[in-house]
C-alpha cells in the first residue's frame, strides 16, 4: 500500500507540473484575449472565461492532493470543456480543409488535457499493480 | 479616368503564415525528434536506478529538445555560427539529461541552459525570423522541463512555489509575445512595420491570412483597364448604400454601426450564388467620422465555398485572399481573435480553420490600394476630412 501511495503521489507530481504549464498557457491566452477584446467587441466573454480557467487551473495546481476532490472536479470541468472545444475544432478542420489543426494546438488543447485527466484518475485509483508479487504472497500467508 | 496609375504589383508569396506550419528547413529536426522514443526505450532498458515518472518526463523533454536542435544543424541555412549554437545547446541538453538519469542534481546548469535556449528563441523571433510549429513545440517542451527542474528548489517554500509559477508564466507570455512579433515582422515590408492583411511586401504572409499562389509580376495594360473598370462600376453600384438605412432595407446588418472599419454583412447575399457582382457585395464596410456621420468606405466580396479561387479580373492588382485559424467566440457568437502561437483560442471559442476567398474594393476616392488593405491611419485621416468638410 505504501508503494501504491508513493506511485499515486508520483502521478500527482507530474499532474501538478502539467497544470502549472497549462495555467501559464491560459494566463498568456487571457492576455491575448484582452487584446482581442479591444479589436473585436464580441470577444469580452471569451476573455472572462479565459481568465476564470487560468485561475482555476493555477489554484488547482497548488491545492491538488489525493484527498481533495473539489480540486480534481474543477480541473475535470476545465479539461472537459477544453476537450469538447478541440473535438469541434478537429471535426471542422477535417471536414472543411481535410487537415488537422496545427501541431501546437493538438499538444496544448488535446494531449495536455488528456494527460492531466489520465494522471488524476490514476493517482486517485487504489492499485496493487506496483506491489511486488512476493509481498502479495506473503500477505496471503504463502511462504 | 485611371484610378490605379500609382499601383504596381502587390502580391507577395502565396500560402499561409509559417506560424501555423512546420518550416521546410526544420523537417530534419522533426525527423530527429521521431528518434527520441527509441532512445527512451533503450535508456529504460539500461537504467540502473528507478526514476519517478516526472524525471522520465524531464529526460524525454531534454532529449526531444536536443534532437530538434541537432536536426536544425543539418537543416538550417543561417551559417556556421548558428549551427555551432545549435550544437552547443544540443550537447548541454544531453549533459543535463545524463545527470537526471544518474541522479545528479541539475539545478543551476539546467535552469541556465533551458532559460538561455528559450530567450535565444525570443531574440531570434523578435529580430524577424518567423516562428513555426516545431520551434514553438520545442519551446513549450523546454518550459515544461524548466518547471520540473525548478520544482525541487521550490518544493519546501510557498514563496518558492509562487516564484516558480510566476517564472513559468513569464516565460510563456514572453514566448507567445515574441512569436507574434516575429510572425508579423517577417510579413512586414520593413523592420518595425506591421503588414496589412492583404497587401504586403515581406517574405511571408501575416498570421491569419492566406494568399493564393500568384506569380509576382506587374499588371498588364489590359488588367489595369479591367481593374479600373471594376472599381468604377463598383463605386457607381454602391453609391445608394451611402445611406445605411437603404443598406438595411436591402438586408445588410448595420445595427451597432461604429468604429472606422464596421463590416455590415448580408447573409442572403452570401448564399445567392452570385460571384463578384459589384451590385451585390456580401458585406459593406463603413467608418464613422468624428462628427458621427457614417461613411461608406467599400465592400467585401466573398466566394461561395472554401477553397474556390476568386476571379482575378485585374490580374495581380485584384488578388483575393482567405483567412485561416480564426477564433470564433460562442459567448456571444463573434470573432474573438487568431489562434495563439501557444495553440489556443480564447476559452469559449472554436477554431475556424479557413474562410472562403475574399477581396476588398475600397470605393472612396484616393484610396492607396483599392483592392487591398486600407491603412488605418489613412482611414482616420479620410474620416477626419469628411467631418471637417463644409
Amino acid at each position: 500500500m505504501e508503494l501504491t501511495g508513493r506511485r499515486n503521489e508520483d502521478f500527482l507530481e507530474v499532474a501538478r507540473v502539467l497544470l502549472l504549464v497549462q495555467g501559464a498557457i491560459l494566463a498568456a491566452t487571457t492576455i491575448e484575449a484582452l487584446f482581442w477584446s479591444f479589436v473585436f467587441p464580441g470577444a469580452g466573454g471569451a476573455f472572462l472565461l479565459s481568465a476564470i480557467s487560468a485561475v482555476v487551473i493555477l489554484a488547482a495546481r497548488i491545492r491538488l492532493r489525493a484527498d481533495r476532490r473539489w480540486s480534481r472536479r474543477l480541473v475535470y470541468i476545465v479539461e472537459g470543456s477544453t476537450l469538447a472545444a478541440v473535438a469541434i475544432d478537429i471535426v471542422l478542420a477535417v471536414v472543411l480543409v481535410h487537415a488537422f489543426p496545427p501541431l501546437v494546438a493538438l499538444l496544448t488543447e488535446l494531449a495536455l488535457p488528456i494527460s492531466v485527466i489520465v494522471l488524476l484518475r490514476r493517482s486517485a485509483r487504489p492499485s496493487t499493480a506496483f506491489v511486488p508479487s512476493g509481498a502479495v504472497m506473503r500477505s496471503e500467508g504463502v511462504s | 479616368m485611371n484610378q490605379l496609375a500609382h499601383l504596381d504589383h502587390v502580391v507577395g508569396p502565396g500560402g499561409g503564415s509559417p506560424l501555423y506550419q512546420v518550416s521546410p528547413e526544420h523537417v530534419a529536426g522533426a525527423i530527429a525528434l521521431g528518434m527520441v522514443p527509441i532512445a527512451l526505450w533503450l535508456l529504460s532498458r539500461k537504467a540502473t536506478r528507478r526514476l519517478p515518472p516526472v524525471e522520465w518526463l524531464l529526460v524525454a523533454l531534454l532529449l526531444g529538445s536536443a534532437a530538434v536542435h541537432a536536426g536544425l544543424i543539418v537543416g538550417n541555412d543561417h551559417g556556421t555560427g548558428i549551427s555551432a549554437l545549435f550544437l552547443a545547446d544540443a550537447a548541454l541538453l544531453l549533459v543535463i539529461a545524463r545527470r537526471v538519469l544518474r541522479g545528479s542534481p541539475v539545478g543551476r546548469l539546467g535552469v541556465a541552459v533551458l532559460v538561455g535556449s528559450i530567450v535565444a528563441y525570443w531574440a531570434s523571433a523578435v529580430s524577424g525570423e518567423s516562428p513555426d510549429q516545431l520551434g514553438l513545440a520545442t519551446k513549450l517542451g523546454e518550459i515544461l522541463a524548466l518547471a520540473i527542474v525548478l520544482r525541487s528548489a521550490a518544493r519546501s517554500r510557498r514563496l518558492g512555489s509562487f516564484a516558480r509559477g510566476l517564472a513559468v508564466c513569464v516565460l510563456m507570455v514572453g514566448t507567445a509575445t515574441s512569436a507574434w512579433v516575429g510572425a508579423f515582422r517577417a510579413s512586414a515590408a520593413e523592420p518595425g512595420a506591421v503588414a496589412g492583411h492583404n497587401v504586403h511586401s515581406g517574405s511571408v504572409p501575416p498570421p491569419g491570412t492566406i494568399f493564393p499562389e500568384v506569380t509576382e509580376r506587374d499588371a498588364t495594360p489590359a488588367e489595369r483597364v479591367a481593374a479600373n473598370d471594376l472599381l468604377l462600376t463598383t463605386r457607381a453600384a454602391l453609391a445608394r448604400y451611402a445611406d445605411p438605412t437603404v443598406a438595411a432595407a436591402d438586408g445588410y446588418q448595420v445595427s451597432g454601426l461604429a468604429g472606422i472599419d464596421f463590416h455590415a454583412g448580408n447573409p442572403a447575399f452570401e448564399h445567392d450564388d452570385r460571384v463578384f457582382d459589384p451590385a451585390h457585395p456580401e458585406s459593406l464596410v463603413y467608418g464613422v467620422a468624428p462628427n458621427g456621420q457614417p461613411v461608406l468606405l467599400g465592400a467585401v466580396f466573398l466566394m461561395p465555398k472554401i477553397g474556390e479561387p476568386g476571379p482575378t479580373i485585374g490580374g495581380p492588382l485584384t488578388a483575393w485572399h482567405a483567412h485561416e485559424n480564426i477564433c470564433i467566440s460562442l459567448t456571444p457568437l463573434a470573432l474573438s481573435g487568431l489562434l495563439s502561437p501557444l495553440g489556443t483560442c480564447p476559452v469559449g471559442s472554436i477554431l475556424l480553420p479557413r474562410t472562403p476567398e475574399m477581396i476588398h474594393v475600397w470605393i472612396v476616392p484616393g484610396a492607396p490600394s483599392p483592392f487591398g488593405d486600407l491603412d488605418e491611419a489613412w482611414k482616420r485621416a479620410y474620416l477626419q476630412a469628411v467631418a471637417t468638410r463644409p
